[in-house]
């Protein structure tokens, strides 16, 4: 029933596909961090964070803007607007489901419909 | 990560309209509606997709139930309330669209067929509340961002 979607959604996807992006994630659903407060918890090097900032970056799902030496990210809702996907979801359900009825009715004219 | 968080519930709105003239006599496209074995035939978007009835009542307050996804996988639940029918001609129902436990969205939708000339014109109008910031998991994730990584995996799987 859910069919694949465009690009951008494409990017969300990839963005949320690794566990450390998540947890990055779920640390700005809670509010703005900077980079640093972002790498802190995490187990790995300060590059490897940026890179998956870049990511998550990439997706339009994080913004970061810096101001003066610090870079400060924030989580972006727009791109993850389930119910507008799930709206569009059910437009091409509708479509689809339309060419379907065309189908049976052709298939199933009687002889004598004009 | 902590287990269980919700997102703040919102709800997104839209009017879908949909037309389609067909070369048949208004009442088989009527028919097709009413019928649920008919329905079943046409009703899930490719032959891939199967959608089973479970409960079929089509009558003005009558309920449907039904389950529809890819066969044998069948995720998304169904549940029509029948508001007005008009025989032949109109068909009112309320939609309710549920994954894995969670509602997805509640619509209004409107069929309306119209003889034009030897056809017929099927109007199709859904105005849809899409629920957004239920936690769709079955627990197993935490906050919003498992819901959606759900969703990924199931069109993953669903592509390949």
């Amino acid at each position: 029933m859910l069919q694949q979607q465009p690009a951008a959604l494409d990017h969300v996807f990839h963005a949320l596909a690794d566990p450390a992006r998540r947890g990055m994630l779920e640390r700005l659903s809670r509010g703005p961090a900077s980079v640093s407060q972002l790498a802190e918890p995490l187990p790995m090097s300060l590059s490897a964070v940026v890179q998956h900032l870049a990511v998550l970056e990439g997706s339009g799902l994080v913004k970061s803007q810096k101001v003066g030496r610090v870079r400060t990210c924030t989580l972006d809702t727009t791109v993850l607007t389930q119910a507008e996907t799930w709206i569009n979801e059910r437009r091409m359900f509708w479509e689809r489901s339309f060419d379907r009825l065309g189908e049976y009715l052709a298939e199933t004219k009687p002889a004598d419909e004009a | 990560m902590t287990p269980g968080t919700t997102r703040e519930p919102t709800a997104a709105h839209a009017s879908l309209t949909l037309d389609r003239l067909y070369d048949a006599a208004p009442g088989r496209v009527f028919e097709a509606w009413a019928e649920p074995d008919i329905r079943a035939r046409w009703g899930a978007p490719t032959p891939r997709h199967e959608v089973v009835f479970d409960q079929a009542d089509f009558r003005v307050g009558g309920r449907d139930l039904s389950r529809c996804g890819l066969k044998g996988d069948l995720q998304i639940a169904v549940e029509a309330r029948y508001e007005d029918i008009v025989e032949g001609r109109r068909i009112v129902f309320t939609e309710t669209i549920s994954h894995r436990g969670a509602r997805l969205s509640v619509s209004l939708v409107t069929v309306e067929i119209q003889p034009e000339g030897l056809a017929a014109r099927l109007t199709l109008t859904c105005q849809i509340a899409a629920l957004d910031g239920s936690d769709m998991t079955a627990g197993a994730r935490s906050g919003w961002t498992g819901a959606l990584t759900n969703l990924a995996a199931e069109l993953a799987r669903e592509a390949a």
